[in-house]
């Protein structure tokens, strides 16, 4: 016989999500999911701004990491709060992690939680956590199709980084085809073209941060 | 991977349901993927006879239905498919658009005995 059931997978994780949402809403934090491929320069971005808002903005990071610490240790010397999620060999976080590593967090010193998923473009995307939006992070030296490959993620990110600018001229990232695709998939969201290792194009993060964690 | 996780669960719904219409073996599947969901078939088969093994559901069948990815223009409210992973509205270019199905990932039904 054959039973009808029309019941959506993931739902659980979405369910925890939205309560983690809700949370965050009612202590005024933001919170932004970090995606991106392995060696984009993920760390290096949050390193960079966790420098740079030294203070000012509080944030406390959550770090996802398939099996060492390297990047949590890398960030601690900063001082934020942080809490690693090992995944053990899984390819993303999931919404329930996320709300015991929140329970970790004073929640009422923080204005921001940056989370640094697991490094793959796609995985990730498919799992809420109950972000206030996610960041995709590219870098020249992957190739220029990733809009069109993942063009779930793009749609999806709030803004989208372009790393390692400094050595565009070294790779054959074909920058025209870059945007071109981008614009494809999402004609609106934020390009912001940095180099972390350069020092470059940062301020017009910050900026973007600073405004959109001010907002209401 | 997101096709093993998405499989676990899809096991967690198939037994219950089993367990509920007190099924002793589960004949197939029928399950709905969204395109925008990005799911590699070989993957996702791969992962559904991995988690069968030693389950009621170890000789069961999965028969995908994939939906195409389609949206609505907030503009003009022209419905259109997604072909080329081009997001603007044929009718009037605007990129304003909610996507009304193609996220789908849905155990629809189970047959067994
Ligand atoms: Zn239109």
């Amino acid at each position: 016989m054959e039973i009808k059931v029309m019941k959506r997978v993931l739902d659980k994780n979405q369910d925890k999500a939205e309560q983690v949402r809700s949370l965050l809403r009612e202590k005024s934090i933001k919170m932004y999911n970090f995606i991106s491929s392995p060696g984009a320069g993920k760390t290096a971005l949050l390193e960079r701004t966790l420098a740079h808002m030294n203070g000012g903005i509080r944030i406390a990071i959550i770090e996802g990491d398939v099996s060492t610490d390297r990047d949590a240790q890398r960030l601690k010397q900063y001082n934020n709060p942080i809490v690693l999620i090992n995944t053990e060999g899984g390819c993303h976080l999931d919404s329930n992690s996320i709300e015991q590593a929140l329970a970790e967090f004073n929640l009422d010193e923080l204005d921001a939680v940056f989370v640094e998923n697991v490094g793959n473009l796609v995985c990730p995307t498919h799992f809420d956590l109950g972000e206030t939006a996610k960041i995709a992070l590219v870098s020249t030296s992957e190739g220029d199709d990733k809009p069109i490959k993942y063009p779930m993620l793009f749609r999806d990110a709030e803004a989208v980084i372009l790393n390692k600018m400094d050595l565009l001229d070294y790779t054959n990232f074909n920058y025209q085809n870059f945007v071109k695709d981008l614009r494809e998939v999402n004609p609106n969201v934020p390009l912001i073209e940095t180099s972390c290792t350069r020092n470059t194009g940062l301020e017009e993060w910050y900026e973007w941060l600073r405004k959109k964690i001010g907002e209401k | 991977m997101h096709e093993v996780a998405i499989v676990e669960d899809m096991f967690r719904i198939i037994m219950e349901v089993a367990k509920k219409e007190q099924l002793s073996r589960i004949d197939k599947v029928h399950f709905r993927i969204g395109k925008m969901m990005q799911v590699v078939p070989d993957l996702f088969r791969f992962a559904f006879d991995s988690a069968k093994e030693d389950t009621i559901a170890k000789d069961a069948e999965l028969e995908i239905e994939y939906v195409p990815v389609k949206m609505q223009c907030r503009g003009c409210g022209h419905e259109f498919l997604v072909g080329d992973q081009s997001f603007y509205c044929p009718k009037c270019e605007s990129s304003d658009l909610d996507m009304i199905q193609g996220k789908e990932l849905l155990v629809q039904s189970i047959e067994g005995e």
